[in-house]
């Protein structure tokens, strides 16, 4: 009996271990191959260096890239709170024919291929005149994010007690106290956590980004993208490193706002 | 002021349906200054419903509510003066106790130091002052429950609603509870409405009980006329124990009545306020303490087999068949102690106290 525990524990912890690694190790990997002394990408590093990360903070192309990309996540985060937000208390709290369907096509973008909806946006905003612009692009991740902002915060209405916002109520808060000084305040980790998604989904993206950005609005990852099918140094590891960085760095900074542990 | 004793909180024929559902049914209530009245029913009488229509989370299908002769029925709840305590207390969480009490203050713009003193009375009142800087879920059941009624209290509202407050709390906790609740709405003279489904906890604390039935009021009455005199049938159930015996009225005098149960048992009873006349239907409600073992002289002299007897510590509960019918019977533990099931005893029905109903057709 006692064998056979042992081993199930045994087991159990081998899967869990290869799991870890398995979720660890690629970005590991680059982490590590952009300090490599070499001129290609190699695994293990070999030697010591800063020079490709130095390398990468004088290439234009990528610093721009960088601050594009940045920027878009940040203005397409904030604005699919804005539209989502209220869009997931409406399907939550209200009862209005088509509720089914909006909410349908509120999740759409997450269930589509990126490809179908990157040629569906493209051909939208050509039509509207916005292909190639910088306010295209942020529609274009808006739509990208929002079902996150949707799921995520109506998750969160519906496990909110009403009965607090009664008592607000009848504690003389005036709807809009209600909201600042009750709803926000309980509903703070759901929308950190849909701005963790959403950012992060924005900054990774290259579907979409690939199929609008051109001229001068390449993001990050389309930039490296495109990089990599000339050639092939640890300059590629080294952006790559800078945008698992930012990725982690704010991931930590919403962890250090409202804990994780709270958040999801 | 006038001489004329004003209602705090009025409702005139009040309803609420949802559909062809009946919550209210068309409820008209006084509630007098410093007056605390007992909303009491099982689940689903409209109870609740009609709380949170004075509140103001339910919009009325039809009626008017009245505080401080104001009608309130079409205000939003952030307007109407009133103080309401949750089921679940409804705490905010990321707010310490202070803050929960201060929010109401805040909301209508109290200067601060006001603001600070009107807390700091309201913690020491419900002897919490020094837990204020705890949070909300640092706090037990019956803490919480304080927090809820502190906070409730800081506006001062003309009103004060309580929503099954201790239905929360274990059951000797819930007494306490219930008497510092009782004794702090006394002190401050508060006019209360409270809902509640239980009957010991209405009769403990309310000047007035309004029992509620399928969105019907069945009787507005003191606890002692709802419990000695009940008028209807399921008030006479609803509230503490009580055989009913169906009988036909033989004989009507002065102030008794005679009746003979469908057992063939001959009852001379107290004669009812309502006119009863000979021939009539009646049911006659007999508490378990209005049966004592027969002691010569009394009237209603009857044999009972005892069919089960239950020891309550203080008092004993007897399950008695007299003719053909059921009778409760309870006394003093010591009294009947030998007595075995399928004994026969000799019983007599206290002819002044059991209530009699007069059957009503139409229910």
């Amino acid at each position: 009996m006692l064998g056979r525990q042992a081993f199930l524990r045994a087991a159990t912890g081998i899967v869990r271990w290869c799991v870890y690694v398995g979720l660890a190790l690629p970005p590991l990997i680059v982490v590590a191959s952009s300090f490599s002394r070499t001129t290609f990408l190699t695994f293990p590093p070999k030697g010591f260096t800063l020079a490709w990360y130095w390398r990468a903070a004088q290439s234009q192309p990528f610093m721009q890239s960088l601050l594009l990309s940045t920027e878009l996540a940040i203005v397409a985060t904030v604005l699919a709170l804005l539209v989502g937000t209220p869009a997931a208390a409406a399907i939550v709290r209200r009862r209005f024919p088509g509720r089914e369907a909006v909410q349908a096509a509120l999740l759409a973008p997450m269930v589509v291929p990126l490809v179908v909806l990157a040629i569906g946006l493209l051909q939208v905003l050509t039509w509207l005149g916005l292909a190639q612009t910088f306010a295209g692009l942020v529609i274009a991740h808006v739509v990208l994010t929002l079902p996150y902002v949707v799921r995520t915060m109506a998750a969160s209405l519906m496990l909110f007690d009403r009965s607090l916002e009664e008592a607000a109520m009848s504690l003389r808060a005036r709807p809009s106290q209600v909201i600042r000084r009750v709803l926000l305040p309980i509903l703070l980790p759901g929308v950190l956590s849909a701005s963790v998604f959403c950012f992060v989904t924005s900054f990774g993206n290259i579907t979409l980004s690939a199929f609008l950005a051109r001229g001068g609005l390449v993001t990050l990852p389309v930039q490296i993208f495109t990089y990599v099918e000339h050639s092939y140094d640890p300059v590629l590891a080294a952006v790559s490193t800078l945008v698992i960085v930012v990725t982690l760095a704010v991931i930590l900074l919403v962890e250090r706002l409202a804990g994780l542990d709270r958040m999801l | 002021m006038t001489g004329i004793p004003r209602s705090v909180l009025s409702l005139r024929g009040l309803a609420k349906s949802y559909g062809a559902t009946v919550a209210v049914e068309s409820l008209s209530l006084e509630v007098a200054r410093g007056e605390l009245v007992c909303l009491l029913g099982p689940s689903g009488c409209g109870k609740t419903t009609t709380l949170r229509m004075v509140a103001g989370f339910v919009s009325p299908t039809a009626g008017e509510i009245w505080i401080e002769g104001k009608p309130v029925a079409r205000e939003p709840p952030h307007q109407r003066d009133v103080g309401m305590v949750f089921q679940h207390y409804a705490l905010f969480p990321h707010l310490s106790v202070a803050d929960n009490v201060a929010f109401g203050l805040v909301n209508i713009g109290m200067p601060r130091a006001e603001r600070q003193a009107r807390v700091s009375e309201m913690l020491a009142m419900v002897e919490l002052a020094d837990l204020a800087h705890r949070m909300p879920r640092e706090l037990s059941g019956g803490q919480q429950q304080r927090v809820a009624l502190a906070r409730a209290l800081a506006l001062r509202p003309a009103v004060l609603l309580l929503d099954e407050p201790l239905s929360n709390l274990d059951s000797r906790l819930r007494i306490r509870m219930r008497e510092e609740i009782h004794s702090l709405i006394r002190r401050l003279e508060m006019t209360t409405v409270f809902v509640t489904h239980d009957q010991e906890e209405a009769m403990a604390l309310a000047d007035r009980i309004v029992v509620m039935h399928r969105g019907r009021v069945e009787q507005v009455g003191s606890p002692d006329q709802i419990y000695e005199a009940p008028t209807s049938r399921f008030v006479a159930e609803f509230i503490g124990l009580c055989s009913l015996l169906e009988a036909t009225v033989t004989d009507v005098r002065a102030d008794t009545l005679v009746v003979q149960t469908s057992g063939g048992v001959t009852l001379v009873l107290r004669r009812p306020a309502v006119r009863v006349t000979q021939g009539e239907s009646v049911v006659a409600v007999i508490r378990p303490e209005h049966v004592t073992p027969a002691s010569g002289g009394l009237a209603n002299q009857l044999t009972g087999r005892v069919l089960s007897s239950t020891y309550l510590g203080s008092l004993s509960r007897h399950r008695l068949l007299v003719s053909g019918e059921e009778l409760l019977m309870e006394c003093h533990a010591g009294t009947l102690s030998g007595v075995r099931p399928g004994a026969d005893i000799k019983i007599a029905i206290d002819p002044a106290r059991p209530c009699v109903l007069v059957t009503d057709p139409r229910r």
